[in-house]
């Protein structure tokens, strides 16, 4: 079984690019850097293995509140406004300041003509 | 080849429901076309001016057939953006419609090998037609735009007006009330009639009348505003 594994690794070694290798080689001799960065992967490696394992799969659903808003002073009875704080004339307002007379977006292009030479 | 591409981008938006927003995107795009291919014909025309050689020239020719393409193309798809814009706000579209036909029938006309001579000539034609038709016709567009988003307006506070009155119950102190709103709804009445009577002669004329609805229709709006608080503090 030992051997198994050790046979597998071998391969997956001989098939990494020697590049690759050297800076592995270079990762493992340098103890004082390998230990400290070896032992922090594993530790938050550990930690979100646990999370997965243990951690509360219900999360907690904050309550969504709309924001206050006026009430009209008196609702339509014909209104064709399904929202029940929506106010035609406040909309129609809306529209007036919005009207633009000029329709400034669709003014006509300036067009070239002069095209002698 | 933009031409290919506006074609799909048009036949694209067709697909998808075209709208007025659509209409005006397309517009924009072919503005932009036609404001670059004007500017490479400026360029190209005031290079061959300082240094007059065929080649030069044959490049210039080049230019301005692309430009005068987009000219056209650019006033077809504008007055489609107008068109559109028209029939959303219920406008009659009859005289545009004869324009786009005229300006994508031009643009047919145009050939690859067309001499200058050939190009001025056509490019006269749309010259006298924008002067003769096309400015008319979209100044035209452009008010009963405004007319028909103004007329919306007025019959939607109209029809507030009507709710509010049936609920009215103390008649006698309202019948003042509704006698200046009736005013109000007379004068805007007044003012369309007019705007429609002036843009035959003058578009400024008629915009500056319906300018004048804008401050009516505020009214209008205010005075249902406060019956409408009142009939809430009666009840």
């Amino acid at each position: 079984m030992k051997d198994k594994i050790t046979q597998i690794f071998t391969k997956i070694w001989e098939r990494i690019p020697q590049r690759i290798k050297d800076v592995l080689v270079k990762f493992y001799t340098n103890k004082k850097i390998f230990w400290p960065v070896t032992i922090a992967f594993s530790l938050i490696f550990f930690i979100i293995l646990l999370g997965l394992l243990f951690g509360n799969k219900t999360r907690p659903i904050s309550e969504i509140k709309n924001t206050p808003s006026a009430t009209p002073a008196f609702q339509l009875p014909d209104s064709s406004s399904k929202d029940p704080n929506s106010d035609p004339l406040q909309d129609l307002k809306k529209k007036i300041n919005d009207f633009d007379v000029k329709q400034s977006r669709l003014t006509p292009p300036t067009i070239n003509f002069d095209i002698q030479f | 080849m933009w031409q290919v591409i506006l074609s799909f981008l048009i036949s694209t938006s067709f697909a998808q429901g075209f709208d007025s927003n659509k209409a005006y995107q397309d517009y924009q795009f072919s503005l932009e076309t036609y404001t670059q291919s004007n500017s490479d014909f400026q360029k190209t025309r005031d290079f061959y001016l300082a240094n007059k050689t065929l080649t030069l020239k044959e490049d210039t020719r080049k230019k301005l057939l692309a430009m005068l393409k987009a000219r056209d193309q650019l006033e077809s798809v504008y007055l489609t953006a107008l068109r559109i814009k028209l029939l959303e706000t219920h406008g009659q579209t009859d005289k545009i419609d004869s324009e786009i036909e005229w300006y994508k029938n031009h643009l047919m006309n145009y050939k690859d090998d067309d001499v200058v001579e050939n190009l001025f000539a056509k490019s006269s034609e749309v010259g006298e037609r924008y002067k003769t038709n096309t400015s008319k016709v979209s100044y035209e567009a452009l008010f009963l735009i405004s007319l028909g988003e103004e007329i919306e307006l007025r019959q939607s506070h109209e029809a507030i007006y009507t709710q509010l009155k049936a609920l009215v119950k103390d008649k006698d102190f309202f019948n003042r009330w509704f006698t200046d709103i009736d005013l109000v709804i007379q004068t805007l009445k007044q003012n369309e009639e007019l705007a429609k009577t002036q843009i035959d002669k003058s578009y400024d004329d008629a915009s500056e009348t319906l300018n004048s609805s804008v401050a009516s229709l505020n009214q209008l709006n205010k005075f249902l505003t406060e019956v409408n608080t009142s009939i809430k503090n009666q009840q």
